[in-house]
């Protein structure tokens, strides 16, 4: 028998593991990650900023704009940020946290495909972009996306800002070719590595470029051990698509955590735990226990008569006697009309002793 | 001598489904165990754990603990609550060591009936009889679709098996997820019955009681003539 193996039957387990691992060693090391990304940057004439918060991010790119006298952004997802704060608040938000093409097709703006001028982007003086990955060894950013509207931006204004997340920080260029596989069996699309400014022999490019490394809470979350995987996520969306019950708000829930305020919405609570999404993940991350663990989150935290009902739940069920005898009156009263979880005619332990046991 | 099973049967099974209690102790002691059943027993404790409460959840598992700290094998007809018992329930304790040695002794003993029949009783022929046309609804968390349950119904004489279309999905029944989502929960359970009544079987088989009783109630809603029933019930068919 002969095996044929080709770069599109790689096992795709084999590529979560390696995507898994390589993130986890990611985290566990990422001051040395975050040094060496620096580094490279500059290296290549490129310049990185840390911003603790998206308002720190915003005020810097607003900073940088004043310096350089520039008028107009344009942002990968929104078409004109003008010199709106919020708008860029909000961009840099998005693209900080966003959850890759899958959704940022659906969230761009209506006009955009269709009025996106090239005269807009050519006006602009700044144009930002978010980062699927940033590539440490080469100082690079990548952007996969499903457009090349990312591209434009970064080429053709004359300072190309890139905002990420911490958390997107891959080690070596040649990672790509096991994160971008992942992320491709699930898009076609456009994929640029981009490093630096233009150089004197390169026909475009920006001449300016800074990458903004956002914390924006996710050193709070690699600090907690329940939901430090969760900064494994390369917003691929798999999770999403694959949920059976209403994915963008109940994942989302999830990914809310990546934005400020940093804290999950009470939908953490609005999911079956089935295990649809973790088994869909590529990077493997184990969705349903952060789920479960951010349930026992005390802001999270069941309240009201559900709470209560658990309380007298629980009593119930360490009392043995109590719980057969409720059983009983539970079966003698139970109205006709209820129907559903109607109790059986006899509990199994009834059974069981009436079998002589 | 004759190795010993415990039954936890699940406050589920015990108050409303006790026939799969019964038929998965029978097949048990067709498989050659002796069979016993800790009158203490109620519940694993999985709403409260997947509720968030902490101190409810970790009671209950306690409680749990207790009951079966000397068992050698626990064998559980539910997915979900088998699901709690071997890989939850050291996590209920995180600050008390002790108990949560004896949570990772004891969940290595815990059994998911299937697993259980397949893994350690080794089961070849259980010399059951089953003349019907049959799919399996892989229950809670079974994603991906699990063999175990297959290769079980494949032993069944008679028995015309057939799968359902599309990758598994789940139910929707999930705990207390209807309480956050009733909407949404009424809507996957629609899905999976028509998938079911797509395979034109007569009987859906599964493994999670609460699965299995979400979907009853739908079948039985909209007035069809399928039957659910737990895998030990088919096995225990002679
Ligand atoms: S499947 Fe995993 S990597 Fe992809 S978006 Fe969901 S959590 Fe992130």
């Amino acid at each position: 028998m002969t095996t044929t193996s080709t770069l599109s039957t790689v096992d795709t387990s084999t590529l979560r593991e390696r995507a898994a691992a390589i993130k986890k060693q990611v985290l566990a090391n990422l001051d040395h990650y975050l040094v060496e990304t620096e580094k490279q940057v500059t290296a290549h004439g490129g310049h990185v900023v840390f911003a603790q918060t998206v308002d720190d991010a915003v005020d810097y790119i607003l900073l940088l704009a004043k310096e350089r006298g520039v008028e107009h952004f344009v942002g990968a997802r929104a078409t004109n940020l003008a010199n709106d704060k919020q708008a860029l608040r909000n961009e840099i938000e998005a693209l900080g946290s966003d959850l890759g093409s899958y959704l940022a097709g659906r969230a761009r703006q209506p006009d955009a495909s269709a009025s996106y001028q090239l005269e807009r982007l050519l006006a602009a003086g700044i144009g930002i972009t978010g980062a699927n990955f940033v590539v440490a060894d080469a100082g690079a950013i990548c952007l996969a996306e499903d457009d090349d509207f990312g591209r434009r931006a970064s080429a053709a204004p004359k300072i190309h800002v890139a905002v990420a997340g911490i958390e997107k920080i891959i080690p070596r260029t040649r990672d790509l070719a096991v994160f971008l596989r992942l992320l491709s069996a699930r898009f076609p699309g456009h994929v640029s590595l981009l490093s630096g400014p233009r150089r004197t022999d390169e026909l475009d490019g920006p001449e300016e470029f800074v990458l903004i490394l956002l914390d924006g809470g996710r050193s709070a979350i690699l600090a907690d051990a329940a939901k430090r995987e969760l900064l494994q996520c390369i917003r691929c969306g798999a999770c999403l698509a694959r949920c059976p019950v209403t994915p963008v708000g109940q994942m989302g829930a999830l990914t809310r955590l990546l934005t400020p305020p940093h804290t999950a919405s009470p939908l953490v609570h609005a999911s079956t735990l089935c295990g649809a999404c973790g088994e869909a993940c590529p990077v493997k991350i184990d969705l349903p226990r952060i789920l479960v663990a951010l349930r026992h989150d005390d802001r999270l935290a069941l309240g009201g008569w559900r709470a209560w009902l658990l309380r007298g739940w629980a009593f119930v069920m360490l009392r043995p006697r109590l719980y057969e005898f409720l059983g009983l009156m539970a079966r003698a009263f139970w109205p006709a009309a209820w129907k559903g979880a109607k109790p059986a005619a006899k509990s199994f332990r009834q059974l069981w002793r009436g079998k002589g046991r | 001598m004759a190795k010993r099973v415990s039954l936890f049967v699940t406050c589920m099974v015990d108050q409303l489904l006790p026939k799969a209690g019964l038929a998965m102790a029978e097949v048990l002691e067709r498989a050659g165990f002796d069979v016993e059943f800790r009158e203490a027993q109620t519940c694993c404790g999985l709403p409260a754990y997947q509720a968030g409460c902490s101190s409810q959840a970790r009671a209950v598992g306690s409680h749990f603990l207790n009951t079966f700290v000397d068992a050698d094998y626990v064998v559980v007809p539910s997915t979900g609550c088998a699901g709690m018992l071997s890989r939850d329930l050291p996590h209920l304790f995180p600050d008390d060591p002790s108990a949560r040695t004896a949570a990772q002794t004891l969940s290595t003993r815990v059994w998911e009936f299937s697993r259980f029949l397949l893994e350690v009783a080794k089961v070849d022929s259980l010399g059951a009889r089953f003349p019907h046309r049959v799919t399996y609804f892989d229950t809670c968390c079974s994603v991906p679709a699990q063999a175990g349950p297959r290769t079980l119904l494949q032993k069944v004489k008679d028995l015309d098996y057939v799968e359902l279309d599309g990758p598994p999905e789940c139910c929707g029944f999930g705990g207390l997820f209807r309480w956050h989502a009733p909407q949404e929960a009424d809507a996957m359970t629609q899905k999976q019955m028509s998938r079911i009544l797509a395979s034109k079987a007569s009987h859906v088989v599964g493994l999670d009681v609460g699965c299995l009783l979400q979907l009853r109630e739908a079948l039985e809603r909209g007035k069809h003539a399928v039957q659910t029933l737990h895998l030990a019930e088919v096995l225990a068919n002679q």
